[in-house]
This record gives structure tokens, sequence and C-alpha cells, in this order.
């Protein structure tokens, strides 16, 4: 290295050069720095609602109070992060409005989480609703996209039972469910396969018309899913700015008095997010600046 | 790792020392910080702990009609009831603990099993740490207030004894709810942090404790997934239908009934049979019959993917791309009249006319189909990429960098986001520092 800084030219290029150079790990640091002090200044930006947000907010908002809805968590704890704040803010939402909400899972740890938001958010924000006649917790099923198939004829196929045991026939909630028909709105919340994909191929094209579909997605399925928006999906949340412009309209219309941090994690998660990517804005424009730097040097061949 | 640490040899790179000498300080004063400014134990960890009494009670109706007593498949999986839920099997198929005050009893669902005493049992739950202490100190503070005898002053008898044993009741809610520190979940806080650190040093360079974490992650995750297969599809899905009652009396205790139990024998042996000849190509001789079983899940799975995939990603796409060239808002199209409105796509109404036009909608609309039309030309290799095709296919990349740039700048953000949650972890639950 001190050999190379030798060769390199005098002034601001010699500088610009050697950036473009920097030991790898001097980034992992800089990116760990822009993540860490946003997170203990609590720093937070406004949120401004997006059009996928309202469609996702309007689409649960517009089926009248006491309508079924499903949440499907096809996620797991390698994916929280990103995803249960949206499905958070989802839940409370459906909640609020009066839904009755029927929660499943195509991931094994899904139903673990789901259980989760039952308890920290569903609970926690409306104790009086009643298991079973408000809310039913069917749990994991194996299967991948076959459940969904199977879910399109006969719920009782996939899921005979709740997951605490319980048969479905004599759960209130879905007394006269046959089918996923039967539901007036799906929310998956999807950070894979299953996932929301599946549930557009198997579930919204055997059954157009019959219900309305939302998903939350990661970012890295995001552009995989945004040929299905709005046609087939009537709104769609995309990682942690989908899931902060979300948490602003729901509690903006059902605010929380108590445990208010657990719908506002989008938010909260938003301020480090935007300090990370004008570091690394930074950084691809000192790459690219570097590299022009580093033209007719006889080292930039290294 | 590119640095010339790396190409170095014998000793600790200067470089790497470095690094080191960088993230400990960064560590250190990031920790010393948080501590004196939100002073509190680390890794903090409480539980709520409620006492209830479970007693052994059996289903009055027959086992074909005992809802209240089935556990679903997979229950002893990734099914497992929510705290609280009272589905805990005895050896027993037709019998359950219960709590005491179930309401099955009054409604002659369920009777007690005589002769086996009662159990205490305590149902833990995670709480939050801030929320804790503040039930903690609403708690003490409760109990202190109701640990004094009711003032009989300016009562009479009966109010007097109505009040007090409103007072006992509430003492004995209060005492009955704990919400202790747990130990056990502070363990397993440290050791969830240690492991995130010791995958994060990686990025420092290859070194044992990442090897290890490493190591654990792989086999952990292998036993899981092979549990998860085994409780969640061969239990239920196989052997629950070929040996029921097996699998009752060993595995599931709250198997359901089925109502065909012949039909799902017979059917479960197609499976069966596949999976052995699936296996068989770890026999020395006739590893050809796999190929087989192979065809089947092949054939199987391109059938039911090609309707699906026809129908939400071809057919659907195509009905999707067919936007207006000319968009319209639809509050525009107030006082149209005539046949002078065409449609309406996507909640946007197109109208012939020219009211009310909508800039945003219609370079949507000319967008999207410029790039379907320039991207097909670019995968179209029938015709060499000279001339208007090769002009076409090149505006054709131009959509599909953008695309790229687009996915890559999502992937970006998710990423960050979960690093955001495992910083998240750290700072709050393992160090905590959270307000």
């Amino acid at each position: 290295m001190k050999q190379r800084n030798e060769q390199l030219p005098p002034g601001i290029r010699g500088f610009l050069i050697r950036m473009g150079q920097i030991d790898r790990r001097w980034i992992y640091l800089a990116v760990a720095v822009a993540i860490a002090a946003p997170m203990l200044a609590r720093l937070r930006f406004p949120e401004v609602p997006g059009r996928m947000a309202h469609a996702t907010f309007d689409a649960i908002e517009s089926i009248p109070p006491g309508s079924r809805v499903l949440i499907a968590y096809d996620f797991d704890p390698a994916s929280a992060a990103e995803l249960e704040p949206m499905a958070n803010a989802v839940l409370h939402h459906c909640a609020s409005k009066g839904h009755r909400i029927a929660l499943m899972a195509l991931w094994p740890l899904g139903k673990q989480l789901a259980d989760d938001a039952v308890r920290d958010i569903l609970l926690e924000y409306h104790p009086d609703k009643v298991e079973g006649v408000d809310y039913v917790q069917l749990g994991f099923k194996t299967g991948n996209e076959g459940v969904i198939k199977l879910m399109t004829t006969s719920i009782g196929e996939a899921y005979a039972a709740d997951a605490s045991g319980k048969p479905i026939t004599k759960i209130p909630l879905l007394e006269g469910v046959r089918t996923i028909g039967d539901f007036q709105l799906i929310a998956s919340i999807s950070a894979g396969t299953p996932g929301a994909q599946q549930w557009v191929q198997y579930g919204d094209s055997a059954m157009p018309d019959a219900f309305k579909f939302v998903a939350g997605t990661t970012g890295v399925q995001s552009s995989q899913l945004l040929p299905y928006y709005p046609k087939q999906m009537e709104g769609m949340l995309i990682a942690i700015k989908g899931a902060a412009e979300y948490e602003m309209l729901v509690t903006e219309k059902y605010p929380v008095t108590r445990s208010a941090d657990r719908l506002a994690l989008g938010r909260e998660r938003m301020g480090p997010q935007f300090v990370a990517h004008l570091l690394l804005i930074g950084l691809i424009v000192l790459g690219n600046v570097s590299m022009l730097a580093a033209r007719g040097w006889k080292g930039a061949a290294r | 790792m590119s640095s010339e640490g790396m190409q170095q040899s014998g000793g600790a790179p200067k470089s790497d020392t470095r690094l080191w000498i960088a993230l400990l300080i960064f560590g250190a004063v990031g920790i010393f910080a948080g501590k004196v400014w939100r002073p509190g134990p680390l890794a903090e960890a409480y539980v709520e702990v409620v006492t209830e009494t479970r007693v052994l009670a059996e289903a009055v109706a027959p086992p074909a009609a005992q809802p209240a007593l089935a556990a679903p498949s997979g229950s002893m999986g990734a099914n497992a009831p929510l705290p609280g839920a009272s589905t805990s099997e005895d050896s027993s198929p037709t019998r359950v603990w219960v709590e005491s005050n179930d309401p099955r009893f009054q409604s002659g669902e369920l009777r007690r099993v005589e002769g086996v005493a009662p159990e205490v049992w305590d149902e833990r739950s995670r709480v939050d740490p801030k929320k804790a202490k503040e039930q903690i100190a609403t708690l003490e503070g409760d109990a202190e207030r109701l640990s004094e005898p009711t003032d009989p002053t300016g009562l009479t008898q009966e109010e007097f004894e109505a009040r007090e044993a409103a007072r006992i009741t509430a003492l004995k809610a209060v005492e009955s709810t704990r919400i202790v520190a747990s130990p056990r979940d502070s363990i397993g806080i440290w050791v969830a942090a240690l492991l995130t650190l010791g995958i994060f040093s990686f990025l420092v360079r290859d070194n044992p404790f990442y090897k290890v974490v490493e190591s654990i992650l792989i086999g952990v995750s292998a036993a899981y997934w092979m549990l998860v297969a085994f409780w969640s599809t061969l239990v239920p899905d196989l052997f629950a239908k070929l040996a029921p009652d097996l699998v009752r009396a060993t595995m599931l205790p709250g198997l359901v009934e089925s109502e065909h139990p012949g039909k799902d024998f017979l059917l479960a042996l197609i499976p069966l049979a596949l999976g052995v000849m699936l296996l068989w190509r770890l026999a020395p001789r006739g590893a050809w019959i796999a190929v087989w079983p192979l065809a089947v899940v092949i054939g199987t799975f391109a059938g039911m993917r090609l309707t699906a995939s026809i129908e939400a990603d071809f057919m659907a796409q195509i009905a999707a791309t067919m936007k207006p060239l000319v968009a319209f808002t639809p509050g525009s199209l107030e006082g149209v009249v005539d046949g002078s409105v065409s449609g309406a796509v996507d909640g946007v109404s197109y109208a012939t006319s020219a009211q009310g036009f909508d800039l945003g909608g219609t370079l949507a609309g000319v967008l999207g189909v410029v790039g379907v039309i320039t991207v097909l030309v670019y995968f179209f290799f029938s015709l060499e990429h000279k001339g208007l095709v090769g002009k076409t296919a090149r505006v054709g990349v131009w959509f599909l960098m953008i695309t790229f740039g687009a996915a890559f700048g999502f992937t970006v953000m998710g990423r960050i986001t979960l690093l955001v949650g495992r910083f998240d972890f750290l700072f709050n639950d393992w160090l905590g520092l959270s307000p």
C-alpha cells in the first residue's frame, strides 16, 4: 500500500484515487455509524403517504365493518424487521374498523409471529376482542401454494381445526365460510415463496372479484410483485417505506393511547434508512469520481 | 476481502489492527455513553407469570364428536397453541388438562376425571421491560393500598363486609399476577447478542468466532427444518393416515378421527411408494427407480403452475398493459355525454373529450407501452439487432437497466432495514438503551 501510495498523483486527484481503493471494511464501519447514530438519536422524518399506501388503506377501509378478513403471515423472523411493522398496522387497522380477522401462515414461524401480534397488538389495543368471534388463529399449514389452491375449493380441507384444535365448523367467525371467496379481503404479508405472488396466481386468479387482495412485501420481492398492482392487487406496501406511510394513515384515523411505539416501528426505522441512503449515494458518487480521476493513471489497471 | 492486509502473512495485518481498534473504541464509547445516558442493566427481561389451577377432564360426548379436545395436525410442531390455550393432552386421547373454571364444564361438554389431583400451572409470557417496570410499580401500589383494612367509620355492617370482600378479591387478583425478572430470557438475549456479533465479525475478517457461529446457524437450521418437515408433513399427512391409532397413542394424542379412514389409508400409500422410490437412489442398484417419482413431482408441479401462470402472469398482464395512451382524470368527465366516454382503466377514465387532461396518467401509459414493446424487441433474437430493430432494442436495454436499478434500490432498502432490526435488538433488548 505504501509503495502504491508513492505512485499516486499529488493533490486532490491522488486523494480521490486513494478513496477509490479504500478498504471496504471502513465502509462497513461507516454504514454501522450511519445507522446507529440516528437510531440512538431517535431521528425521525415526516412521512407523506403515497398512492400504494392510500390504496391499501382504502381497500381495508372500503369494506363494511364486520367483514371477514384473512391475514396471511407469510414471513419469518429473518424478515420481521421489514414486515412486522406493516403486519402490525394492518392488524390494528382491521380490528379498529371492526372486521373479523382470520390469521394463517404459509411459513412455519409465521404462526408464532401472528401469535405475538395477537398478544401485542390485537389484545393490547382491542382487549374486547374475543377469540373465535372477532379473530381466529388458523396457524401454519404445510403445502405452500397447494394450501392456497385447496382453500379456493374448501378451507376445511386445508384447515380442519384452528391452531388451538377447535374444528372450524365450531368457530362462529368461520360460520358459512367454505372457500377463501367467502372472505371480503385477503392480506398477505409476504417475504418470498410462498407469499403474495402465489396468492395472486392461485387465489386471486382462481376467484377474480371474489375478494379484495392487498399485500405487504419486502423490498427485494417488490419488483417481482409490482406488475400485479393495481389490477390483481388492490394495494401494496413496499418494504419499510410502505409500512411507515401506512402506519401514518392508520394511526391518524385510529390513534392509540398506550404502547404507541408498536405502531411507529416503520417510521422509527426510516430515520436510519434516510442517513444510510445518503451515505450510500455519497459512496456511489465518490466511487465514480474516483474512477474518473484514476483514468490515465498508470496504477489504475491494478 | 481485497485489502493488502489479507495478502500479508504472519501476525495481524496493520489494516486489521486499525479496524479492530476502531470497532472496539466505537463499541465501548457507544455502550458507555448509552449506559450513562440511559442507565439500567443489560439484557433485561421480564415475564408475566399467571398461575392457573388445571384439572384433568374428559369429554362427555363420544370421541368423534369431541371437537374441543382435538389438537390440530402438527400441533407439536409449528402450531403450538397460544399461551393460555388449554390443549395440553394427557396420554389418553379423550382426556385433557383444562382450567378448573373452563366453561365447557358448565355446558356439559366436559367432566372432571375423578381421583386425579388438580395441578398448578404457570403460564409465562414476555413483557416489554419498560411496561413491566410500570406494571410492577402499579401492582406494588395496588397491593399496598389493598392490604390496608377497610375503614369501618360511617359504614353499616353490610357495607363494610361488602367492601372488605371486594378488597380481598382485588388483593388476591393483584397477588396472583406476578411480573418478575427472567434470568432464563436474559441468558437467551445474551446468547442471541453474542451470535449476532459473531456473524458481524466476519465483516472485519474471517475468524474462529464467526466459524463457530456459522456452524451453529447451519446446524440449528438443518435440525429445525427437519423437525418441521417431520411434524408438519410426515406425521399428519402420512403416518396419521397409515396408522392413525398408533400415531394417536404415540405422537398426536388429539388427532382428529377421519371420516374416511380406509380411503385415507389407500391414498397415503401413493406418496409412501413414491417416497420409497425416491430414496432408492441411495441403494447400490436401481438408481433409475428414483427418476419416476421425480417425474411425478415435476409433472404435477408444472401442470399446477402452468395454468396459474397463464392466467395470472400472462393473460392478466397483457390486459393490464393495455392502457390508454391519452388519460383523463375521472372528475373531468362530468357533463360529458353521448358516447364521448370510451371506458375506464385502473380507475382512470379516458374519453374522446379533451377535458381534464391527465399528464401523469398519459406519460405512465405511454412509458408502459413503449417499455413493453422495446424490451420485447430486445429479447427477440430471430432478427439481427441492427437498424430500427437495434435502436429499439437499445431503448429496451435502458428500460431494463432502470428496472434493475430500481430493484437494486429496493434491495438496499430491505437490507438496511434488516440491519436496523438487528441494531434495534442490540441497542434495546441487549443494551437496554431504549428510552
